[in-house]
């Protein structure tokens, strides 16, 4: 990953259109790569086309991503979507058939009904009776909270990391450089045990990368970001049918088992330097620590309480502010690897962690999907 | 100039056939039963049913009645509108909920009816409400309301209570199984409680692949409670694992081998006069049991935890009996479920196709936006150029008048055109004014600006002939 680029996220953004939001973005990561436009060879796009409501919206904006002429598809496999695009990318350069590769991931929330979109699931089940985005984790929430032993004080902990991380990003939607813990708590509760601040904002927003095989990597990057692993798991549709839901998070668990035997990680903790993951939720990242193998089952509290996991710490997870600060969702996964690449290219600015060489990067597609992808200063 | 937006709103319809697997469970529905589906292959009990095992990944194809009650898995309240995925109107209800029903292996997403004086809990037991008309449609449950009964994991300040209920069920807290005596009290196990007093149990020993199940007792019937326990046990060694649970009773205890079997264990060892011998160990052991009969062979029974015996259905209330279709079997259940949703959409048109639409409405003047990359006029003005692909910059006056590039006609309805303005190098797409019969392709055309006129591309009503007028 040879350069990486991002729109200012925002809850709207009525001054462009959606290519125009796209081009933004995609001019930003040819500009950090140095490439130009006739270098490219294909374009992978991201997008929730029911949050818009627009048929093919590949079609519509891929002129903004530099398409014509070119190859381009879309990926779409829900909140990983944007991940699930860097490792289809990935693929598309290892294979041999082409050389640079651009990513873009981008959604426009403002424009859409996001609420509808996401009510539009399985007829026969859930479109009578399941209580949408927010009621789905709050209720995965209820168990992890029950069996995990986690208080909300700890998940209040991730929310004011988060924000305070944020104001250190420029791009970020949320920056709440003074938020407390008392704050969180005090936010307007959305769906028992989720306050406001606990959930992630719909953002308008875009981002890209661009993805280079070895030769020209070396030709354009001084520190490119090697992508040492790329592993995307499915996971069955009916949340009933997901033992223990956060609990166990079967598919993040085997995705990352998978990807640290690829990079050769043997204690992500000690081995990794910066993680950017998919937490929609405070609670979530607290579970994603456990299932990414941070700490050991019902020890993810703990590892919030002491620092470990921010800025300084022996682990900072989403310098960015992540998912919590930031959420154009069909661009959230593209943000999470482009952060994770960033780090390894030097170029974090005040979100930068010093040194960093080996970095980690999650997708989340409601829980039919756990992507996770592994970063190294190091060529493979 | 501010940027513009377009709203639309828009109807989205929709029509699902449910197939095979959710037919069968929608036409059960309309008799007031509940059916799982269950895999052949690992024994897993689909509620609702899926198509496909998400364990081994084969179709399902058995299916067994689950009761109408079941155990809270994880419940919340929502306090923002909860929409409707079938209309996309708001809820009533804003209590969700995951339940296990009794004689399943997955939980169900359902609504949790208006909880009144009990409050919910994890381990809440819960029992259906059904609707007056029952149609085949999931919501021909109401939902689901909390009983008085919850399981919960033991507790230290649960000893006393325990310790009493083994020793009126066994004699003493003491347990003795396949040779070996425990402490009851100190075991991990669920018990029942109501206001807050626990009055029955469920123990075991967690022995890594092979648990075994201590104890199941309770001290006053209670519906479907004894199955309810069994299944705590059974679920937390399915999560741990464990690919066995096995448990023990004595010969004279018919009930409990009833239990045992329906619950899909099988006797594995018959441990001919074995009693005798646990009385050295647990001299409370009587020399009688159930209906008077004498004690003396200890039975040991097991149930593979990965695929249960075929038999294994609901405990308790099922409704009304009846052997379900197999899947894909064609009937009623196959209607279709339809509705509509409406959804509002506001789109951002942009810096350049902003001034295009303010011109429009202003000015009644239509601009094209020039690329400086190759020369080309692109109208409708946007900011990217399709031809090169590259920005555009600066905005030029086109037409009004053009040439028909190309043109049709839905009878009865609507005409529409390509036509390329003068001074413009790409055609735009509108509507026709008059007949594709008497406008033909290559004729010359002009815009004719609508009356009334709001910032959008109908702010030109659509294209005439030249010198109509």
């Amino acid at each position: 990953m040879i350069g990486t680029g991002q729109t200012i996220h925002a809850s709207r953004r009525p001054d462009v259109s959606q290519p125009e939001i796209v081009r933004e973005a995609a001019s930003r990561a040819l500009e950090d790569a140095g490439a130009r436009p006739r270098d490219l060879d294909a374009v992978v796009l991201s997008n929730m086309e029911l949050f818009e409501g627009r048929a093919f919206p590949e079609m519509w904006v891929g002129e903004g991503a530099f398409a014509l002429g070119r190859t381009c598809l879309k990926v779409a496999t829900g909140g990983t979507s944007g991940t699930s695009a860097c490792i289809a990318a990935f693929h598309l350069v290892a294979s041999g058939a082409f050389d640079l590769v651009l990513v873009v991931g981008f959604e426009k929330h403002s424009e859409g009904h996001t609420q509808t979109g996401m009510a539009l699931t399985d007829p026969f089940w859930d479109r009578a009776v399941a209580s949408g985005a927010i009621g789905n984790f709050a209720l995965s929430i209820s168990q992890y909270v029950a069996e995990r032993g986690v208080t909300e004080r700890q998940a209040a902990l991730v929310a004011v990391k988060a924000r305070r991380n944020a104001a250190r990003n420029p791009f970020a939607h949320l920056k709440m450089p003074g938020l407390t813990v008392e704050e969180v708590l005090s936010s307007r509760m959305l769906a028992h045990p989720v306050h406001l601040l606990d959930m992630c904002p719909q953002s308008d927003g875009a981002a890209a990368i661009v993805v280079a095989g070895e030769e020209r990597a070396r030709e354009f990057c001084p520190a490119p970001a090697w992508v040492r692993a790329a592993v995307t798991r499915h996971e069955q549709p009916y949340i009933g049918d997901i033992e223990r839901r956060l609990v166990t998070m079967r598919a993040l668990r085997d995705a990352a088992r998978a990807a640290y035997a690829q990079a050769g990680i043997d204690e992500p903790l000690r081995d990794l330097d910066v993680a950017e993951i998919y937490e929609p939720v405070t609670y979530a990242e607290l579970a994603w620590y456990e299932a990414l193998g941070f700490c050991r089952a019902g020890e993810a509290g703990r590892l919030i309480e002491e620092g470990t996991t921010s800025l300084g710490g022996e682990l900072p997870v989403n310098p960015s502010g992540g998912v919590l600060s930031s959420n154009p969702v069909g661009a959230s996964g593209v943000i999470r690897v482009a952060e994770a690449a960033l780090q390894i290219h030097g170029r974090g600015g005040a979100r930068q962690v010093p040194g960093a060489r080996t970095t980690l990067a999650t997708g989340y597609g409601v829980y039919a999907w756990s992507d996770v992808i592994v970063l190294s200063s190091e060529a493979p | 100039m501010s940027p513009l937006a377009v709203s639309l709103g828009m109807d989205l319809s929709w029509r699902y056939a449910p197939g095979a697997a959710m037919g069968e469970f929608l036409a059960g529905l309309r008799k007031r039963r509940i059916l799982a589906l269950r895999c052949e292959g690992c024994g897993r009990r689909y509620l609702p049913p899926r198509p496909f095992c998400g364990e081994c990944r084969r179709r399902p194809s058995g299916w067994v009645p689950v009761a109408h009650e079941g155990t809270l898995e994880a419940w919340t309240v929502v306090h923002q509108p909860m929409l409707d995925g079938r209309t996309g109107k708001a809820r009533p209800s804003p209590y969700g909920m995951l339940v296990r029903p009794d004689g399943a292996d997955t939980t169900i997403n359902h609504l949790l009816v208006e909880p009144g004086p009990v409050r919910p809990a994890i381990g809440q037991r819960v029992h259906a409400v059904w609707g007056e008309t029952l149609r085949g449609a999931v919501d021909d449950i109401e939902g689901f309301r909390a009983m008085s009964v919850r399981l919960r994991p033991f507790e230290p300040r649960d000893r006393d209570a325990v310790a009493a209920i083994l020793t009126r069920h066994f004699g003493s807290p003491r347990i003795v199984s396949r040779g070996a005596l425990r402490d009851g009290v100190q075991a991990p196990g669920f018990v029942a409680e109501e206001g807050g007093a626990p009055f029955g149990l469920a123990i075991y020993v967690d022995g890594g692949q092979e648990w075994e199940l201590l104890a199941v007792a309770r001290e006053r019937p209670a519906e479907c409670l004894g199955a309810a326990l069994l299944d705590a046990v059974v679920h937390r060694a399915i999560s741990a694992g464990a690919e066995r649970l096995v448990a023990t009773t004595t010969d004279d205890n018919e009930p409990a081998l009833a239990f045992y079997a329906r619950h899909g264990f099988e006797v594995v060892e018959r441990r001919a006069g074995a009693i005798a011998g646990y009385r050295s160990q647990k001299p409370e052991i009587p020399e009688t049991g159930v209906g008077g009969r004498p004690i003396r062979d200890e039975i040991v029974l097991s149930r593979a935890l990965r695929a249960p015996a075929r038999q294994t259905g609901a405990p308790g209330r099922t409704g009304p009996a009846g052997a379900p279709a197999p899947p894909g079997t064609a009937g009623p259940a196959g209607e279709a479920l339809e509705g509509a949703i409406r959804v509002p959409f506001r789109y951002a048109a942009g810096g350049v196709s902003s001034r295009f639409l303010a011109a429009l409405r202003d000015e009644g003047r239509i601009l094209g936006a020039r690329c400086p990359g190759c020369g080309c006029v692109v109208c409708p003005a946007r900011s990217l150029c399709p031809r090169c692909g590259g920005a555009t910059a600066g905005l030029v006056g086109v037409g009004p008048g053009g040439t028909l590039l190309c043109a049709t006609e839905v009878p009865g309805r609507e005409t529409f055109a390509l036509v390329r303005l003068d001074g413009a190098g790409t055609s735009m797409m509108h509507h026709l004014l008059g007949s594709v019969e008497e406008v033909r392709p290559g004729a010359r055309v002009r815009a004719r600006f609508a009356a009334e006129r709001a910032g959008t591309i109908l702010d030109i009503a659509g294209f005439e002939p030249e010198g109509d007028s």
